[in-house]
């Protein structure tokens, strides 16, 4: 060739610079958590799914759509419907899912937006007929007693399962997805019904409130009559107790006399009679003595 | 076409911090070029030469006093300190004029202030003060025995050194010979006098010395902002291991010692450093010795104050540097370091923001004033001889060179083919985005570098927590009625693989996972067993389906741990349910009150019954003992009686009556013989005698 040296290497660096876009757009790296798909002009020429390093034809040839291989996981934002009863519901839940065919993906969905956007959908309208089957009622045990707490929290499960069916059935065989797991994260009323809820609870409380304190005045009243009685009790046996002790130290003491009374009972009797006088004669005793009494001869005689 | 985006982005990123330090430190820099010119106006520098030819302390003293606030870069301060020696300053006070002049002055305060805070803006033109005194006595010291001699020739050449900067200062002959004609407007009268003074403390404030700094400055902030965009947040603390200690200050001496920078330059250039994690001390230091020195200037120091000194006024300057690094970092580096921070971070309000933008638009427009009256190719020309100085001064220590290129080299490779996985943590290392090893125990391993391998280091036994905390989420209970929950999961990476390549790392996913199995649970049970009896059972629930639900995930993460926090009745009817429980309390206390009350009664009863029988009891004895005594007394009286019977009974019967008798009223009848008495008895009739002894 008839190149002189820095022709041969400007040459050379041209050829290098070419090497190197080359390379760069032909080689490419499909990451383990990755499905990579190469699109020769747009259709889809080969799928893959093992990590590594591949090739490829160079950019405005082949190009590389890629797909994430792991778990999505997604929210259904909280949406109210009806149940068969008429009741208004609100539920919030998710979903979890994964690319199971990257091509059909990439042709129904495209990308994970629009992805999530017709999940989400489904997920509405699945659920929405799914509660509209059954009474609100359905979804709460009747009364504690009568169902274990495993059972009655069986019906929401099996709507979780009905929705979850429904959903993945559509998915995999239209979508190119794999529905992993659905949950409801929510159930509840809306405010409205809420605030009408909280007002119920509220009278249901104060009702248990007032229950509490007249058992409490109740009880009071009880525990006072009750003191009150034993107190009676208490002093009508006192009363009783010091009678029969009166009676007895009267019975001791008329023993007594009548031992000591008996040595004279003349003396006895004639002491008592003048004791008697002394006793029945007051102040208020008028007596009138005759002028010729035996008390008084020696005060009005005839001699002065 | 990537690293052309991420080239851009970064290109980005630098113009947007060099923005970025521009607006936090105008003001500074403009409230430093106008105190720089109120101090020139008032402090003409032939006042400082005279000064400064007093041997010993005192001159020393006045020149680092005097020195301190001047805002000459260090190029600057040598002519005008050849200039001074020519004048007849001593060598001491020379050397520490050196010192004090560059290390600091009003401009490099303010911008200091701004930037770094009150703490370094005082602190540091101490130390500075500190430094050249102590260069001055040190000089002082081994020039004691020398003959202080004056080399015209040289000092004549020093000054008309170098960069054709306008040193004004350099003329201390007479009137600073400015273009500005100042003789003649200093002649006229007192108001213009001032009005004079103003023009000139603008002029050379916000000119001259414009023209000498703003370059500098300038660069100075683009460097930072280059600094500030390409060095990660943490990178002097945690990546290099450099952030405190005595290492990085030596690592600043090194760096600002030959460099040569400017008080004002050097000063954002610390702050970025700071904000980069750079220790306040290393900063100090390279805020310190950067100004204070270059190869330049130490060869005219050398040639001005001689080799010796030269010698004693370098290590000076690094030894207090050093050591006022290290007492600034034990005491204030925290502040200096969140000050700083906050400088590049905290929001301003409207009025500073429009403040601040005014102000760099001025400075900006100050500069580009400054470009067209004064040619850039001169400092471009000082940083040329910068370069071919420190060329050579590496020219000179080539094999050491080498061997540090070497060094370096390694040190760099090392990273890239090695994986160090630290305690807690697991490795994966990754070739063409293919797991071949993965769960990597803590350790040192090789791998290829990139692009062929890739590696991440996955946290595993940190816990990390989360409450599910909804203020809406509210769970419906069996019977109809609303409960609040707060709950926390506490989980932790168990597999790195899982974790990394299982699923989303969406944490959310966990929350609702646990949401879902508390209305589960809570739609199980009526309100008032999850409220009491069955919160433990329905936490319990709560634990194992949520670590079943969770290892089946297959994700990689493992439930540590998962508690109810708060179970409450909803705020809007928490005080009804509130009133229940004060509604059990009132029970209790009612029966409680009926209990204090019956104790009281039935005791009191208790107490009356003691009473009556012991009343009972003391009369029942009385009356037996009353008859006992009777009996006694009645024996003997009979026994008595007995004996004589007719004059007992008599002496009885008459004292019977005078008891008897003695009370009531008495009435005689004196009607003799007469059987009865007629009751009808008129007390004032005539045949009625009153009972009278005398009648």
């Amino acid at each position: 060739m008839s190149l002189n040296l820095a022709e041969r290497r400007v040459l050379a660096g041209i050829l290098f610079v070419l090497a190197i876009i080359a390379i760069n757009s032909s080689a490419f790296v499909v990451d383990e958590s990755e499905y990579a798909m190469v699109l020769r002009f747009g259709r889809v020429v080969s799928e893959i799914d093992e990590p590594g390093l591949k090739f490829k034809w160079p950019a405005p040839i082949d190009q590389i759509r890629r797909f994430d291989k792991r778990v999505l996981y997604q929210q259904i934002p909280q949406t109210e419907f009806l149940s068969a009863d008429k009741k208004n519901v609100l539920v919030s839940s998710f979903l979890t899912w994964r690319i199971q065919s990257p091509r059909l993906f990439l042709e129904a969905m495209s990308n994970r937006d629009s992805a999530e956007s017709r999940l989400s959908t489904l997920v509405k309208s699945s659920l929405g007929s799914a509660l509209g089957n059954r009474p609100f009622s359905d979804y709460i045990p009747e009364l504690p007693d009568e169902s274990s707490p495993v059972e009655s929290g069986q019906n929401l499960l099996r709507l979780e399962n009905t929705v979850f069916e429904g959903v993945s059935g559509v998915a995999s065989a239209d979508y190119g997805i794999e529905v992993v797991s659905f949950g409801i994260s929510r159930f509840s009323f809306p405010q409205q019904n809420l605030n009408a809820v909280f007002a119920r609870m509220r009278a249901e409380r104060e009702r248990i409130a007032s229950a509490y304190r007249s058992e409490g005045a109740a009880e009071a009243r009880k525990i006072l009559a009750n003191a009150e009685r034993e107190a009676r009790e208490i002093l009508a046996k006192a009363e009783s107790e010091s009678e029969i002790l009166r009676g007895q130290s009267e019975a001791e003491a008329a023993a007594i006399y009548s031992d000591a009374y008996a040595t004279d009972p003349e003396f006895y009797e004639f002491l008592r009679k003048l004791e008697t006088y002394e006793k029945i004669i007051d102040e208020k005793t008028t007596v009138i003595v005759p002028a010729d009494s035996n008390l008084l001869d020696l005060l009005i005689s005839e001699e002065p | 076409m990537s690293w052309l985006n991420s080239t851009v982005d970064l290109l980005w990123q630098v113009l947007l911090e060099i923005t970025s330090v521009f607006y936090e430190s105008s003001v500074f820099i403009l409230l430093g070029f106008a105190l720089a010119g109120i101090l020139h106006e008032f402090v003409p520098l032939k006042l400082v030469a005279r000064r400064l030819g007093k041997p010993g302390f005192r001159s020393i003293f006045w020149a680092t006093a005097l020195g301190a606030p001047l805002p000459l870069c260090s190029c600057g301060v040598l002519p005008t300190a050849a200039a001074l020696r020519r004048k007849g300053a001593s060598k001491p006070a020379t050397a520490s004029f050196i010192v004090s002049v560059p290390e600091t002055g009003v401009d490099s305060i303010a911008v200091t202030y701004g930037l770094m805070g009150p703490v370094m803006a005082i602190y540091r033109p101490i130390v500075a003060v500190v430094t050249a005194t102590v260069a001055g006595i040190a000089c002082l010291f081994i020039t004691r025995n020398e003959q202080d001699a004056i080399d015209e020739d040289d000092l004549l050449e020093i000054e008309h050194h170098g960069h054709d900067h306008d040193h004004h200062y350099h003329d201390l002959d007479g009137e600073p010979a400015h273009s500005h004609g100042k003789r003649s407007v200093r002649k006229s009268g007192r108001r213009d006098r001032w009005g004079g003074r103003l023009k000139r403390m603008t002029g050379y404030g916000f000119r001259t010395i414009v023209d000498e700094v703003a370059f500098w400055i300038v660069a100075g902030l683009v460097v930072t902002g280059i600094l500030m965009a390409l060095l990660p947040d943490d990178f002097f603390s945690s990546s290099l291991d450099l952030g405190s200690g005595i290492l990085p200050m030596l690592l600043m001496a090194v760096i600002g010692v030959p460099l040569y920078t400017c008080a004002s330059m050097s000063t954002p250039i610390a702050a970025g450093l700071v904000a980069t994690g750079l220790s306040p001390g290393a900063a100090l230091v390279f805020l310190l010795a950067g100004p204070a020195t270059s190869i330049a200037s130490l060869t005219i120091v050398g040639k001005l104050l001689g080799r010796l000194s030269m010698i004693a006024y370098l290590t000076t300057i690094i030894v207090v540097a050093i050591s006022a690094g290290l007492l600034l970092d034990l005491f204030a580096a925290e502040q200096i370091r969140e000050t700083t921070v906050s400088t590049f971070e905290s929001p301003d309000g409207p009025i500073e923001q429009v403040f601040k933008s005014l102000c760099a638009l001025i400075f900006l427009a100050l500069f580009v004033n400054s470009l067209g009256r004064k040619s850039y190719q001169e400092p471009l020309n000082d940083i040329r001889k910068q370069g071919s100085l420190l060329y050579a001064g590496i020219h000179h220590i080539r094999r050491l060179g080498y061997v540090l290129a070497a060094a370096l080299l390694i040190v760099s490779v090392i990273p890239a083919v090695t994986l160090r996985v630290g305690p807690g943590q697991q490795g994966i290392i990754m070739r063409f985005g293919e797991v071949v090893t993965e769960g990597l125990e803590p350790g040192l391993y090789a791998h290829f570098p990139w692009p062929v391998d890739t590696t991440r280091l996955i946290d595993t036994t940190t816990v990390r927590g989360m409450y599910i905390a909804k203020s809406t989420q509210e769970y419906l209970t069996s019977d109809e009625n609303v409960i609040s929950l707060t709950s926390i999961i506490q989980y932790r990476v168990d597999d790195s693989y899982a974790f990394e390549f299982g699923g989303e790392k969406n944490v959310e996913l966990l929350s609702d996972l646990a949401s879902r199995i508390l209305v589960q649970e809570i739609l199980s049970r009526p309100i008032d067993e999850i409220y009491t009896t069955q919160r433990s059972a329905v936490e319990a629930a709560y634990r194992t389906k949520l670590a079943k639900d969770i290892a089946a995930l297959q994700q990689g993460f493992e439930l540590v741990e998962a508690r109810l926090e708060h179970v409450h009745a909803p705020d809007a009817v928490h005080n009804a349910f509130r009133d229940v429980s004060s509604a059990l309390e009132d029970r209790q206390r009612a029966t409680f009150e009926a209990d204090g009350r019956a104790i009281e009664i039935v005791t009191g009863a208790r107490g009356r019954y003691t009473e009556a029988i012991a009343v009972a009891e003391a009369e029942a004895s009385a009356r037996v003992k009353i008859a006992e005594g009777l009996a006694s007394s009645f024996i003997p009286q009979a026994e008595v009686f007995r004996e004589q019977p007719e004059i007992g009974r008599y002496r009885l019967r008459l004292e019977a009556i005078e008891r008897s008798l003695a009370r009531p009223s008495k009435y005689l009848n004196t009607v003799p013989g007469s059987q009865s008495v007629d009751l009808w008895i008129d007390p004032g009739q005539e045949d009625v005698i009153k009972f009278n002894y005398r009648e």
